[in-house]
């Protein structure tokens, strides 16, 4: 295996071997802390521009497993990790890890003392950061990484650009594509509806025209501040006509839509261990989260929405209700894919909803 | 009517060490005392265990010595007046014998309530029967088993169940094995021999999980049902060999997320079924093909996995199962380390490090028996090992037992085997199964030749391929210093590297250093680094990062005792635990090195700083270089004392004997005496009797004792300050002195309880020369009671023939009894 760096934006060098594609790429390094699933996390779309510190020591112990795909192209900038098992058979093992990444053009490097470099990502933030081949000058490594800005157009960049169906032959859903998790498609597949995915870009008038049962804003990318006023927009006018389900960023726009703020994460939510209290019931789960904005629950409307779940770490808005519409919203990821299945539920909740509106 | 106050609570205690029984429970235990304790509550522990750490931390009157059995239980229930009893430290035998109580009715009688789980639960777990009926409610699949008469019977319950099934006649008339049937015909065929041996014409047909892989689950429950997944672990042999003889693995290393979520969704539906409140350990075997998975046992209480997971990821389990014994849910319980965010217990743990669990045997010990791994646990002892690759954990869970038991561990050497002996151990799994399978892929076999022969997952293989490329290069390339540091990377000792560069340990550590390849300190925490933890675990790997901050403080370091082996065993684990006191009290900062899993010494209340790492030479002096201590503290002289002493460390070596009392000794009394400023102190006088059992008081008369006084003073007066034990045969009316010997280790707990006296605190502040003979002249022996101690040894559980008189070396464990 041959030699390569990683350097971050306040010139910290760090030595490790290369494996995956040999690019050279630039992205915002976050940490996640799962114990299972890369695969799935490394396919999730929400990584767009980023690149992915595994807290978990070794990874790719099962290579890639063709039902543990969240995204077809995964858009991350690159995976950076302890250590990277050598494996290739087994009855699920098609693709090694290794051969995967150079497949998909996203490069590696193993050999980091990750542990350090989290403490570190821990303490300074947002970090910028770039996997680069070996030279004895970085000089130029470093000036192409100060000087690189990272878009903040991602969700135009993960997102559809034609609507396609998923078809069921239960209840009609649309979801509007942020940077779509497979695992939304899965829950609703297992629930037999008949789905149709529509780019980020759509408007209320063309998803009335499907006239669908319910309406899924996705996971994705990025911030929501980033995106088109169109969105919150449309997000307001469907929701007083159709039951709504929203996630991840779809969430976050949801609650913009409805007046509410959202600010960054001093410290970043990725993985799946932190309790989160379901304020209705009164129960406390795990699942799975992606997240470095939230909903800032000074800037909620009360009379328009009520909070649902909080994340018991730092008492961050994990979920909210409209008082007046079918309409729900959840920070988590409630497919799982990977971590904890606690809140699939959620998608019967939502199922149910789109029932009753049905019969009415 | 449930009695409302819950004041006085009995611990029942899991009973000496044996084979199976290591001192995990105690560790549990203790913690749990001490957490009871701390909520104001009276605490008393039941047990026998002659060398019980808990024991220790309790007066006269809360540590109560009984037998663990029903009659004697009801009659220490009858004796206090207690308002609950926790039922979840003694293990399973404990479980048989509160059903004997209810049974009895003395629950209902006292008014005394179950903490933690119900009878009830108990009940529904421990059999077999209840067990499977409960998880086919709730669907969760589980071994199909039925007792069936008739051979059309049989095929009609296998053609449901599938091939391989396993029969068993029941009640037979000649011993009989459990015969595995791969197909009809085969079946048939072993079902007329079986029907014509059972003497009731009936069979149990089980489905077979032979192969299947094993994976163990720790969940916690609190009383409103939130419940949390603590630790999966991964057997590295497939079920049928014992897990407690398996190698195990946290995190899990090949499961994907979907079969790692069905096993934890699955172990926290049943935590919640069976209503457990604290600690459930939920055992998996999951078949590879089929990502399919079976439940096969439910613990709901602690055992060695719940130790492992305890350690492995720094979840104070004890402290939180408590603290839900107690009525608290987990939303409002706070555990200590996270500096932030409440310290919430709700937090799940998550790793970025590699723990190992790696069984070792006595086996040198014990020669004729069979060394051979099956479902009966064979392991006296393990080590866990830490590492941030899983080369790194195994190398340094390999090298423990390098160290530790060499000799014991391979009775037979690899290199000499001839093919079909090769292939006969990998198809037949023995102690030390590692050294053989990588000797098997020295020789070229191929992963899935390997994989298909061992049922074990091919990921291991190409670790194992990965550590012997390394070894390989080791061999091609002596002295090279990326060669090394590759190897220091994924987790090689020098010792292990001196012996493939054919020099000494000490050049290779030489050459190391010069090159400043040097290691660094982790913390062990159970979030990844994701949260500020005031870290006081340590393990060393070969990173840029180092963790452990030096204090300014008077340091001691002290050499724990690694694994449990026959001999010394859990005394060795109570004196280290006095000498971390006494050092404390004295006002060291003190610092543990230690490797078995289940010591006492290693909770987060003992010593002030802890590495969890191999006691070797590389590894100890890692830390002295480090820690730069004021002294280094051994318990008498064992080998890796020696190795030190070499090294050119200096070590305050506690006088104290590592084989024991009186092997080829005769003797009928025994005098404990302890000489401080040329004064002599008679502590007091034992009777051994020729059984070898131990007894306090001895019932000696006046005269004798004058003499035997007098004998001691005179005979201890020519000796340097220091604890000693003198020996006396009585030949007519003549005194002989047939012995004089530091303490033996073995004796020492027990020792300690008869003459109610610190022994190793003694021994701790003669050397510091701290000791008040104040403290010494004042000692009040236990007077009103016989005590005795008697060994305990693993024969009958490793299936040989116990000899007459087995040396008390060979002993695993110890029991006291009281007249």
């Amino acid at each position: 295996m041959s030699e390569r760096y990683l350097i971050l934006d306040d010139g910290t060098v760090y030595r490790g071997q290369a494996f995956g594609s040999p690019a050279t790429t630039f992205g915002e390094v976050v940490f996640n802390t799962s114990a299972t699933g890369y695969q799935q996390i490394i396919t999730n779309q929400i990584y767009h521009n980023q690149i992915i510190v595994f807290s978990q020591p070794s990874i790719g112990g099962y290579g890639i497993d063709r039902a543990s795909y969240e995204s077809i192209e995964p858009t991350c900038k690159g995976v950076i990790v302890r250590d990277v098992a050598d494996v290739s058979t087994n009855r699920q093992r098609r693709l090694s890890l290794d051969e995967f990444l150079k497949i998909q053009n996203i490069p590696g490097i193993s050999g980091i003392d990750t542990r350090a470099l989290i403490h570190k990502l821990r303490a300074k933030g947002t970090v910028k950061g770039s996997i680069v081949d070996p030279v004895k000058d970085l000089a130029h490594a470093f000036d192409q990484l100060n000087a690189i800005v990272l878009t903040n157009q991602q969700v135009n960049q993960v997102s559809t650009p034609k609507a396609y169906p998923n078809p069921g032959t239960g209840l009609n859903v649309v979801v509007v594509d942020l940077g779509l998790k497979h695992g939304i498609l899965r829950q609703l597949s297992q629930r037999n509806c008949n789905v149709t995915v529509l780019p980020y870009s759509c408007t209320a008038d063309q998803i009335f025209d499907l006239d669908p049962d319910g309406v899924i804003l996705s996971t994705g990318p990025g911030s929501p501040e980033d995106l088109p006023q169109s969105l919150t927009t449309m997000i307001a006018e469907v929701e007083q006509r159709i039951p709504m389900f929203a996630i991840g960023l779809g969430h976050e726009l949801f609650a913009m839509a409805n007046g509410a703020k959202v600010k960054p994460l001093q410290f970043e939510h990725h993985g799946d261990n932190h309790p989160i209290l379901s304020i209705i019931t009164d129960e406390i789960f795990y699942a799975s989260q992606g997240q470095g904005y939230t909903v800032d629950r000074a800037s909620i409307d009360r009379n328009k929405m009520l909070t649902t779940h909080i994340d018991l770490v730092d008492q961050s808005v994990q979920g909210l209700r409209h008082r007046d519409y079918p309409a729900f919203s959840v920070q988590f990821f409630p497919d799982g894919a990977p971590g904890p299945l606690e809140s699939s539920e959620l998608f019967d909740e939502f199922v149910e909803i789109m029932t009753t509106r049905m019969e009415r | 009517m449930a009695r409302t106050k819950l004041q006085k609570i009995l611990i029942i205690g899991s009973g000496p060490n044996e084979i199976g029984v290591d001192t995990e429970l105690e560790t549990a235990t203790l913690q749990t005392i001490q957490e009871l304790q701390a909520n104001g509550k009276e605490v008393s522990l039941v047990s026998n265990n002659a060398n019980s750490v808990a024991g220790s931390y309790l007066d006269e009157q809360h540590f109560i010595i009984s037998q663990l059995n029903a009659n004697a239980l009801i009659k220490v229930l009858r004796t206090h007046e207690f308002d609950g009893i926790v039922p979840t430290l003694g293990g399973a035998p404990v479980l048989q014998v509160l059903h004997q109580l209810d049974e009895a009715g003395i629950f209902e009688e006292l008014n005394i309530r179950l903490l933690g789980i119900s009878l009830r639960t108990i009940a529904n777990t421990q059999n077999p029967e209840n067990l499977n009926r409960i998880l086919q409610n709730i669907h969760e699949p589980y071994i199909p088993t039925s007792i069936l008469g008739d051979t059309k019977e049989v095929l009609k319950f296998v053609h449901k169940i599938g091939y391989p099934v396993i029969i068993k006649p029941v009640a037979a008339i000649s011993n009989s094995n459990r015969l595995r049937c791969e197909n009809e015909h085969q079946l048939k065929q072993l079902l007329a021999s079986a029907f014509r041996i059972s003497t009731t014409h009936q069979v149990a047909v089980e489905k077979s999980i032979v192969g299947f892989k094993e994976i163990e689950a720790t969940v916690v429950r609190d009383n409103e049902n939130t419940r949390m997944l603590i630790c999966a672990a991964e057997d590295f042999n497939p079920v049928g060999v014992h897990a407690g003889d398996s190698i195990v693995f946290t995190p899990t290393q090949t499961l994907t997320d979907q079969e790692f979520q069905a096993i934890r969704s699955s172990a926290l539906r049943i935590a919640q079924e069976f209503k457990v409140r604290g600690v459930c350990h939920v055992q998996f075997a999951l078949n590879q093909a089929t990502g399919n998975y079976f439940v096969i046992r439910v613990n709901p209480y602690f055992d060695r996995t719940t130790a492992f997971a305890a350690r492995a990821t720094g979840y104070p389990l004890a402290l939180v199962s408590t603290q839900i014994n107690l009525g608290h849910n987990l939303r409002n319980i706070k555990i200590p380390g996270l500096r932030q965010h409440d310290s919430l217990a709700l937090i799940e743990p998550t790793l970025d490090h590699i723990a190992v669990r790696f069984p070792t045997f006595s086996f040198a010990s014990f020669a004729n028996a069979s060394q051979e791994l099956d479902t009966q646990m064979k392991s006296t002892g393990a080590v866990i090992a830490f590492g941030r690759s899983t080369e790194e954990a195994l190398l340094k869970a390999v090298r423990s037992v390098d160290s530790a038991t060499t000799s014991e561990q391979a009775a037979l050497d690899e290199s000499r085997l001839n093919e079909g002996q090769l292939i006969n151990v990998l198809v037949h799994p023995t102690a030390g199964e590692i050294f053989y399978l990588l000797e098997a892929i020295r020789r070229g076999y191929q992963v899935e030749e390997l994989s298909e022969l061992t049922k074990i997952d091919a990921f291991y293989f190409y670790k194992l391929i990965h550590i012997v490329q390394i070894e390989k290069n080791l061999r091609k390339n002596f002295f090279d210093i990326n060669v090394l540091k590759n190897a220091k990377y994924y987790g090689y000792g020098d010792s292990q590297i001196a012996r493939l560069w054919k020099c000494s340990d000490k050049k290779v550590r030489e050459f190391r250093e010069k090159n400043h390849i040097q290691p660094t300190f982790k913390g062990i925490e159970p979030t990844a680094g994701e949260f500020p933890y005031n870290n006081r675990s340590y393990y060393t790997t070969f990173e840029t990062e180092n963790e452990s901050q030096i204090s300014e403080r008077p340091k001691a370091f002290i050499l724990g005792t690694a694994n449990n082996q026959v001999g010394t065993n859990s005394a060795a684990e109570y004196v280290t635990i006095r000498a971390i006191k006494t050092c404390q009290e004295l006002g060291f900062e003190t610092i543990l090195i230690n490797n078995n899993p289940s010591a006492v010494s290693i909770l987060p209340r003992m010593a002030d700083k802890l590495y969890l790492e191999p006691l070797t030479v590389e590894n100890c002096l890692n830390i002295i270089n480090s820690e730069q201590p004021d002294y280094v503290i051994a318990q008498g002289k064992w080998q890796i004392v020696t190795d030190l002493i070499e090294a050119g460390i200096e070590i305050t070596q506690l006088p104290l004997s590592r084989t024991s009392r009186a092997e080829n000794v005769e003797s009928q009394y025994l005098v404990v005496a302890e000489k401080v400023n040329t004064q002599v102190f008679n502590l007091g006088c034992f009777y051994t009797a020729e059984d070898a059992s131990l007894h306090f008081p001895s019932s000696v008369g006046g005269q004798i004792t004058q003499k035997i006084q007098h004998i001691t003073q005179s005979e201890i007066q020519k000796q340097q300050d220091g604890i000693y034990q003198v020996m006396f045969k009585q030949e007519g009316s003549h005194l002989v002195v047939t012995g004089i010997t530091p303490l033996a280790i073995q004796d020492i707990p027990f020792m300690t309880y008869a003459l109610n006296h610190d022994l190793t605190a003694d021994l701790i502040r003669l050397v510091f020369n701290r000791l008040d003979d104040a403290a010494v002249k004042t000692i009040n022996p236990v007077q009103d009671r016989q005590l005795t101690l008697e060994h305990v040894f693993p024969y009958e559980q490793l299936e040989i023939e116990s000899p007459q008189n087995p040396p008390f070396s060979l002993a695993i464990g110890a029991k006291i009894s009281e007249k």
